[in-house]
């Protein structure tokens, strides 16, 4: 039996170097983490995202790469989270140095806003508080009709910034390279859509909602017979794509060598094409023609 | 800090230097009859906003003859509003929730650079010229002869509220509990009287705001602070006349 070797026009899902193509500009577009209002070790300090951010403009790396983690408040639970710490230039105090902004140990009722300010806080309506995060917009990741779109805020409902900043993405645009393999090996989104705390990553068309399936047939020209037209158009629309991926074909250029031997007993083709599923693998101009 | 005793002959500032010591002597005597703002009338205004001095220590105390004399200096600017001095307070003696003994006020300064939000923490005064004091009719109020701390009789008090309506700083509540007016009394009898150095108040803040001690101590840290010239030294309701024992200032 002679080798069939796969050729595919758009391969999807699996060899493209996804890129995060879209660029992040901490200042524009970026819902900010809101007001932040710290209780300890006193009742209480605010922290206006919104001044820093779209006021200084000062980008969401400037801080959460190091200096504040980017789940709110967690600093707040360390025992060096005090005005010691700052004017040793930790925290707040790496910038409010009297240098780079007003000093810390300086205009105390500026960021302290008190019980008073705590309560005047607390009365606000909640969605003046959110501290939801994030672009607004979503990141696009890939190129082309594969590209995901990936939403921050179905995401930060469940989920602390620290979740996935940045043990798992850096916040830095272009930075992560992001193929399945590596997802499905449970690292990037694979963390957690592996079928247990999420969708599994093999339920593509989740995230690719645009092409689920190449538009163009898949042909193969074996050696000796007449070629096979493979529609993808026509089998996604019974199946989904982890019927036939990776189990049976492997997503990549010449990943399956296929036999038709091997149909006969069953695999490739023949998992479905045995007479029962589908029609048989046997009815030879069925497949290929011309 | 750094807390230096300015002496009047050392002291040099431009505008100044003209002036002979005798003369600066004459204006401080104009000043304190003229001025007579702060405790006992001897603290006063030597050049505006600059410096504030007291002309005689030596006079003041001996018009106000308290050992120790109980005083508080406030450095405003460094509080916070964390509460915790209203906590501290509640708790040693006993404050319900519709009065209190202390408490923060808040003030606003729009047109500030920077910080708009001031906190000014409040209690009782501990005046050198009490107008509570004068205005109690059955004297369950007195100002203590040994301390200069205001105190209360809670058994004396009619709870007629005459001292409330009388104090300047709105410093006195009724106690329904105690059926009697209740006031701050610098703890006395939870803490200073059982040889505690410092009230709760100023025990309990973590910024150093309310700082705690005996002004005829001339090493005391309260004495240092008032008498030092570099910062401004102000009290509240200065016009009143009540001469109060607590002070403010900035840094």
């Amino acid at each position: 039996m002679k080798k069939l070797i796969l050729t595919v026009p758009v391969v999807l899902l699996v060899t493209i170097l996804l890129s995060l193509s879209s660029i992040l500009d901490a200042a524009e577009g970026v819902i900010n983490g809101g007001d932040l209002v710290y209780t300890k070790p006193v009742k209480s300090v605010i922290f206006s995202h919104k001044v820093h951010v779209e006021d200084k403009g000062l980008g969401c790396a400037a801080c959460h790469s190091g200096l504040f983690d980017a789940k709110a408040l967690t600093a707040q639970g360390k025992s060096d989270f005090n005005m010691d710490s700052l004017y040793k230039g930790k925290y707040c105090g790496a910038c409010h140095n009297g240098k780079t902004a007003f000093a810390s140990n300086t205009q105390c009722a500026r960021c302290h806003i008190g019980v008073k300010g705590y309560t005047a806080f607390k009365t606000q309506p909640v969605s003046s508080q959110g501290i939801l995060a994030g672009p607004k917009q979503p990141i696009t990741i890939g190129k082309g009709d594969s590209a995901v779109k990936f939403k921050h805020a179905s995401h930060t409902g469940s989920f602390g910034c620290d979740a996935c900043h940045s043990a798992i993405f850096p916040m830095k645009s272009g930075k992560t390279k992001v193929t399945m393999e590596p997802i499905y090996n449970g690292r990037y989104c694979g963390t957690c859509h592996n079928g247990k705390k999420a969708f599994a990553a093999s339920d593509c068309t989740r995230c690719h909602t645009k092409t689920p399936a190449p538009k163009m047939p898949l042909v193969y020209k074996p050696k000796g017979a007449a070629p096979v037209k493979f529609s993808h158009d026509f089998h996604a629309g019974a199946f989904k794509c982890d019927e036939c991926h990776k189990k049976l074909f492997a997503m990549q250029k010449n990943g399956s060598k296929m036999k038709m031997d091997a149909m006969y007993e069953g695999k490739f083709c023949g998992k479905c094409h045995n007479g029962k599923t589908a029609s048989p693998a046997t009815d030879c101009d069925k497949c290929h023609k011309g | 800090m750094n807390l230096k005793k300015i002496d009047l002959e050392t002291l040099k500032k431009e505008d100044h230097e003209k002036v002979s010591p005798i003369e600066r002597r004459e204006f401080l005597k104009i000043g304190l009859t003229i001025g007579g703002i702060f405790a006992g009338g001897t603290i006063l205004s030597v050049v505006s906003n600059m410096s504030r001095v007291f002309a005689s220590p030596e006079e003041f105390s001996e018009k106000y003859p308290y050992k120790p004399h109980y005083s508080m200096v406030i450095r405003q600017d460094k509080c916070i509003d964390c509460e915790r001095c209203l906590e501290a307070c509640a708790m040693t003696n006993d404050v319900p929730e519709y009065g209190y003994r202390t408490t923060i006020l808040e003030k606003e300064v729009l047109d500030a650079i920077g910080q708009k939000k001031e906190f000014i923490p409040v209690l009782c005064n501990h005046c050198n010229n009490p107008p509570c004091v004068r205005a109690c009719p059955t004297k369950a109020t007195y100002k203590d002869k040994k301390t200069g701390i205001v105190m209360m009789e809670y058994g004396k008090c009619i709870g007629c509220k005459t001292c409330v309506v009388a104090c300047p700083y709105n410093a006195r509540y009724f106690n329904e509990k105690k059926h009697a007016i209740d006031k701050c009394n610098f703890c006395f009898d939870t803490r200073l009287s059982k040889g505690e150095k410092l009230t709760a108040c100023a025990a309990a803040c973590p910024a150093g705001v309310r700082i705690f001690g005996d002004l005829s101590d001339a090493n005391s840290e309260v004495y240092k602070l008032i008498h030092q010239l570099a910062k401004p030294v102000w009290a509240l309701r200065p016009e009143v006349g009540a001469k109060p024992n607590v002070f403010y200032m900035k840094g």
